[in-house]
């Protein structure tokens, strides 16, 4: 919301408050001041001055002595080079010690041998052009019109003639408070915060019976109120000088005077106005209503707007004349011709308003303004004001006869509580004096008795509902910096500690970051694409995900069900900014899609890790997994998986209780390629939804009596599953057999083409003895008997 | 007899001491000491001796053997001792080769300091609370007192999956199940992924993580609100660090505020960092709104309570001088390997 330093002036006087500390008042009270810009900034030293005499220069034929009346006994002399300047000529002259906008500095110079006491200025070095005063972008000096210094005196800084005397404010105004959406109510936060009385501006005119008849009738339960009035005679017009200025500093093009008066009253009390063509309107009513289906209406932006029955519409006898609370219709709305004006001042539910604008893809001021919230108190002040500029220009006849649905509850709300209350919300006591002051500036009548707060608000301020709402306003004149820093030395004792998901991700993250990679985040959101790059199957699980109903874009519209593609796609980020030889993991969730459309979907928390360094390999990549299994407590098991995105032959899925919880592989080849990844990829991943809570273990008392160690190499044939073996061996040697080891795989001579040689270290041990040869030869016989049963094991 | 062992003696000691490596010292060992060696010999022959004499050269030739076997071993360590000497001579490395470090791995910015916020909260008394990401209508706002008709529940704001399922917007939403399944005093923090409907920039991103409080109990006061974040204000960035309250609006809370920080940049004198204020954005918090409490069946007479939430990725930026927002998400290394 912009609002001017001057404009705030109308309402509550500034004059013992700089720009800057206005600003500064306003961020206490709770407005984020975005922008502050001091128009005059550059024109301090320059001033309006009338040439009174030009001589030529005698020692340059380009140049001419000017003498400038500048409002003081001496002209000042100026020298220029411009040949636009007369004598009798009004002009901005910058003076000795001027600073323009454009940064050049101004200084009493000799110009060959004559003295220079300044420089007349273009409208470029003042950066100014022709829309802030007509004339300024001509070649040469420029010259301000007689007519426009009429009220002016010589010698006046030139920010005054130009309007830019003046501060803009661009400020952040809260959701919740749709009255401070304008000037008034602004300045009225203003001079509650420093304690100044408000004024306000003119309501009064005169009003008359003009015999123009006018029906109304709400249909719409969306419009709980539609006020509107008929003025004649409308002398339609440039609206003055200061309205052009006000309205051109925040932005907004002055068209005629009764346009520009409803855009004045919309920025000064926050009231969207419209005025439609009285002699437009068939007749004579005023019907608001859904639109009928197949209805369409051109806008005052000349655009064809396609109605729906969602949308509401202000009509005549025969269809629409405006997009209530958005833009009035082309045909129907005030033009050169426009004799006799309808001014409507209505309120509009902020939902219905805010779906239509969304829905046609138009947002105005208006429209703005009515999805804050526009109460009918707004209505009734927004056209009384309105009506009064329209009779301050002397531009029409206002009719008697306020024409509106129904009449104005301007009942605000009683609320009354304990004062008591205060300190046990805010843990500081308020005096009862500066709680009645504070509500009074706010303009809620504030009464207490013995320990009761009673409060009448008044009917604009529909944010305030309870208690907590009086209390924030308190606070937020008593000042925040006044609470105490308290850190909940009086509340209960309560242990604290981590949730167990929480505690496991720390474990998982804290391993992962042994093994030297690099955790990502990635957006939980992917592309569908993904799927058919990771060559999912079109029935496979993966594909029934969450659907974003409003995506920002395909990109980021489905919700992931795996966490591999984002990684892929991190991986080539890096390869293609030619970072090369890294690791990288992520936990993050997936998301099911679950048949039940009413049931929130699970959420799986999932490890997953990828890893393009030169030396890494399935093996490499699998000693990670049984890392993670060992800190997670975990014994896992692996079996051969059909995986679309892992390679077909080194690829697993990661068995835990007869339960899949992850995968293992190398990446699809064909998979990396459609990622434009021309690296090997070593993949896993964990759902670590599964894993259950680490007890705490007692130790294994240590070994008191001597091991014995065996190696066993054995041929077998190559498919024979050396995991498979590990199980066998482990349960035929049983508890004395304290730990397998895979030491040794050989192929090739003088072994036969389709056979290996695995070579296993057993270590035997017993508890309570020392283990005998014998025991241990046995226990060796009976496994190898085993292995030869099982999986046709020759000794080597 | 005892002649003989001196000669026998001295000569096995001349010889022990001529050894130069294991095998010759093994050699004269056996020589002297070994089955048939020239000591072995003559104890054998001792059953000869007189027996008035035996204890006697019985006790010399005793002598005879613990000296030889003495200098056996003198001699062995002597030349083990050379040959290690020769070794250490030999192997040699240059110190100054550069060598690639052990790679460490690295915690994500955010992550780093999610985790040093829960670590602090925890010792406080707080407990950590899981949430869901995926949330009803329900939760994220019904229950948070936000109104059917405000603009943050629109398709503008909050990506929705269809009327009822949605991408939470704020952390807020675990508030509410955390209230429902617990009683006061309630002390929790609560953290993840959040979403809304912002294109990707420097500054925005349509997902990013949050950090929850919520406490609720008898006298809990607004009071306890400032202290808390200014302790946690000091926490993050250093024990000069202020925080200054701005009023603002959250229907979850009333009164709501927003939280400053002094700019750890300037520290508070005004930079381009702060956009010259002196101050940056910390989060935003307030009171528990009385309708909050009361969707959740505590009772707002009795009981009060406080909620603040904080993006994590500001201040993993402002900790770190990240100052693209995309930079998080992205996965460089270049970046990821300095969060050591």
């Amino acid at each position: 919301m912009i609002v001017t330093y001057k404009w705030l002036n109308d309402f509550v006087d500034l004059k013992d408050y700089t720009p800057k500390q206005v600003a500064q008042t306003f961020t206490s009270i709770g407005y984020e001041v975005d922008e502050m810009r001091e128009l005059y900034k550059g024109m301090e030293r320059v001033v309006i001055g009338k040439i009174t005499k030009i001589t030529r220069h005698p020692n340059a034929d380009k140049l001419q002595i000017c003498q400038i009346n500048i409002g003081q006994k001496k002209p000042v002399q100026i020298i220029t080079a411009a040949t636009n300047v007369f004598e009798g000529a009004i002009v901005p002259a910058a003076l000795d010690g001027a600073e323009l906008p454009n940064g050049k500095i101004i200084k009493t110079s000799n110009m060959r041998g004559e003295e220079s006491q300044g420089m007349l200025c273009a409208g470029e070095e003042l950066c100014i052009d022709d829309s802030v005063y007509p004339g300024a972008m001509v070649d040469g000096i420029m010259i301000i019109k007689e007519q426009d210094i009429k009220d002016i005196p010589l010698g006046t800084n030139i920010s005054v003639l130009l309007g830019m005397d003046d501060v803009i404010y661009d400020l952040s105004v809260l959701a919740n408070r749709p009255d401070c959406q304008s000037v008034k109510g602004l300045a009225k936060e203003l001079a509650a915060a420093l304690n100044l009385p408000l004024k306000d501006a003119s309501f009064k005119y005169k009003a008359q019976k003009l015999d123009m008849p006018l029906s109304l009738e709400v249909k719409d339960e969306d419009c709980p109120y539609f006020l509107c009035c008929v003025v004649k005679d409308v002398k339609l017009g440039p609206s003055p000088m200061w309205m052009q200025q006000r309205l051109k500093l925040i932005g907004l093009k002055p068209k005629n005077n009764i346009v520009d008066i409803t855009n004045y009253v919309l920025w000064e009390l926050g009231q969207p106005l419209h005025a439609y063509d009285y002699e437009k309107i068939n007749g004579q009513s005023i019907i608001v209503r859904k639109a009928k289906k197949g209805e369409k209406l051109i806008a005052l932006d000349d655009k064809e707007y396609q109605l729906t029955p969602n949308i509401t519409v202000i009509c005549d006898a025969k269809g629409p004349i405006g997009l209530a609370g958005i833009k009035g219709g082309a045909e129907y709305s005030v033009n050169d011709n426009t004799k006799t004006i309808v001014l409507e001042s209505a309120a509009f539910k902020r939902e219905s308003i805010r779906k239509t604008s969304r829905s046609i893809g138009l947002r105005t001021d208006a429209s703005g303004r009515y999805e804050r919230g526009v109460t009918p108190v707004s209505c009734v002040a927004g056209l009384d004001r309105a009506l009064a500029l329209i009779e301050q220009l002397k531009i029409g006849k206002i009719s008697n006869e306020m024409i509106s649905n129904t009449s104005v509850d301007t009942k605000g709300k009683n609320i009354s509580f304990s004062i008591d209350y205060i300190k046990k919300l805010l843990g500081i006591e308020i005096p009862e004096m500066d709680i009645i002051r504070i509500l009074g500036n706010l303009g809620i009548t504030a009464t207490i008795k013995g320990r009761k707060l009673n409060c009448l608000t008044p009917a604009i301020r529909t944010d305030i509902d309870g208690p907590n709402d009086i209390i924030e306003e308190l606070i937020r004149y008593y000042g925040l910096d006044k609470l105490n820093s308290t850190a909940l030395e009086t509340t209960s004792f309560v242990k604290g500690g981590n949730s167990q998901k929480q505690s496991l991700r720390n474990t998982v993250i804290d391993s992962m970051m042994l093994t030297g990679a690099h955790q990502i985040f990635s957006y939980s959101f992917i592309s569908p694409k993904q799927l058919d790059k990771l060559l999912i199957p079109q029935d496979s699980a993966l594909r029934n995900y969450m659907q974003v109903k409003n995506p920002l874009s395909l990109d980021y519209s489905i919700m992931r069900t795996q966490l591999i593609g984002s990684l892929l796609e991190v991986v080539n980020y890096n390869l293609m900014h030619k970072n090369t030889n890294f690791a990288l993991f992520e936990v993050a969730n997936t998301y099911d899609n679950p048949t039940d459309t009413t049931a929130l979907p699970q959420e799986h928390t999932i490890l997953a890790y990828i890893d393009v360094k030169e030396d890494a390999n399935f093996f490499t990549t699998k000693s990670i997994v049984e890392m993670l299994a060992q800190n997670l407590g975990l014994t896992l098991n692996y079996k051969v998986a059909n995986i679309s995105y892992l390679h077909p032959n080194i690829s697993a899925d990661i068995i835990w209780a007869n339960k899949v919880i992850g995968h293992i592989g190398k990446v699809n080849p064909k998979v990396t390629k459609n990622f434009d990844i021309n690296k090997d990829c070593y993949y896993f991943d964990l759902n670590l939804d599964v894993v259950p809570q680490k007890k705490t273990k007692k130790i294994k008392a240590l070994p008191k009596y001597p091991a014995s160690v065996r190696d066993m190499a054995v041929v077998v044939e190559d498919h024979v599953a050396s995991g498979d073996m590990l199980n066998v061996i482990k349960k035929t040697a049983g508890d004395t057999c304290e730990s397998v080891e895979l030491f040794d795989v050989y192929k090739g001579a003088p072994l036969k083409e389709n056979q290996k040689s695995i070579a296993w270290k057993l270590t035997f041990r017993k508890q309570d003895t020392t283990i005998t040869q014998q025991e241990v030869n046995e226990l060796f016989n009976k496994v190898l008997e085993a292995l030869k049963t099982q999986f046709g094991a020759e000794l080597r | 007899m005892q002649q003989k062992i001196n000669e026998i003696t001295k000569k096995a000691l001349e010889e022990i001491s001529k050894t130069q490596d294991k095998q010759q010292l093994i050699l004269v060992n056996s020589k002297y000491l070994g089955k048939n060696g020239e000591l072995s010999t003559l104890m054998r022959g001792l059953k000869d001796v007189s027996s008035e004499e035996r204890p006697k050269i019985g006790a010399i030739l005793n002598e005879a053997r613990d000296t030889i076997l003495n200098s056996v071993k003198q001699q062995e360590d002597s030349i083990e001792n050379k040959i290690l000497e020769e070794q250490i001579k030999n192997e040699f490395v240059d110190i100054t080769t550069p060598v690639k470090p052990l790679k460490q791995g690295t915690m994500h910015p955010i992550e780093i300091v999610q985790r040093d916020l829960i670590n602090y909260f925890i010792e406080q008394g707080f407990t950590v609370q899981d949430g869901k990401e995926i949330e009803s209508d329900y939760y994220c706002f019904e229950a948070l007192n936000v109104p059917k008709d405000h603009p943050a529940r629109d398709a503008q704001d909050t990506f929705y999956f269809d009327a009822e399922r949605l991408l939470r917007v704020h952390t807020s939403a675990t508030q509410i199940r955390t209230m429902e399944n617990n009683t006061p005093p309630i002390k929790m923090i609560s953290t993840g992924r959040v979403y809304r409907v912002d294109e990707v920039d420097a500054t925005h991103s349509p997902m990013f993580s949050q950090f929850e409080i919520l406490v609720v109990d008898k006298n809990v006061t607004m009071s306890d609100l400032n202290g808390t974040l200014e302790k946690l204000a000091k926490h993050l960035f250093g024990e000069k660090a202020k925080i200054r309250l701005r009023p603002s609006y959250f229907p979850f809370t009333e009164p709501s505020v927003e939280v400053d920080a002094t700019c750890t940049h300037c520290g508070g004198k005004g930079c381009s960092v702060c956009k010259q204020t002196g101050f940056i954005e910390l989060l935003g918090a307030g009171m528990v709104h009385p309708n909050v409490l009361r969707n959740c069946n505590i009772n707002p007479d009795e009981y009060t309570g406080f909620a603040a939430g904080l993006g994590l990725d500001r201040i993993a930026m402002i900790k770190y001088g990240i100052d693209d927002m995309r930079e998080l998400y992205d996965g460089d290394i270049n970046l990821l390997k300095q969060f050591k």
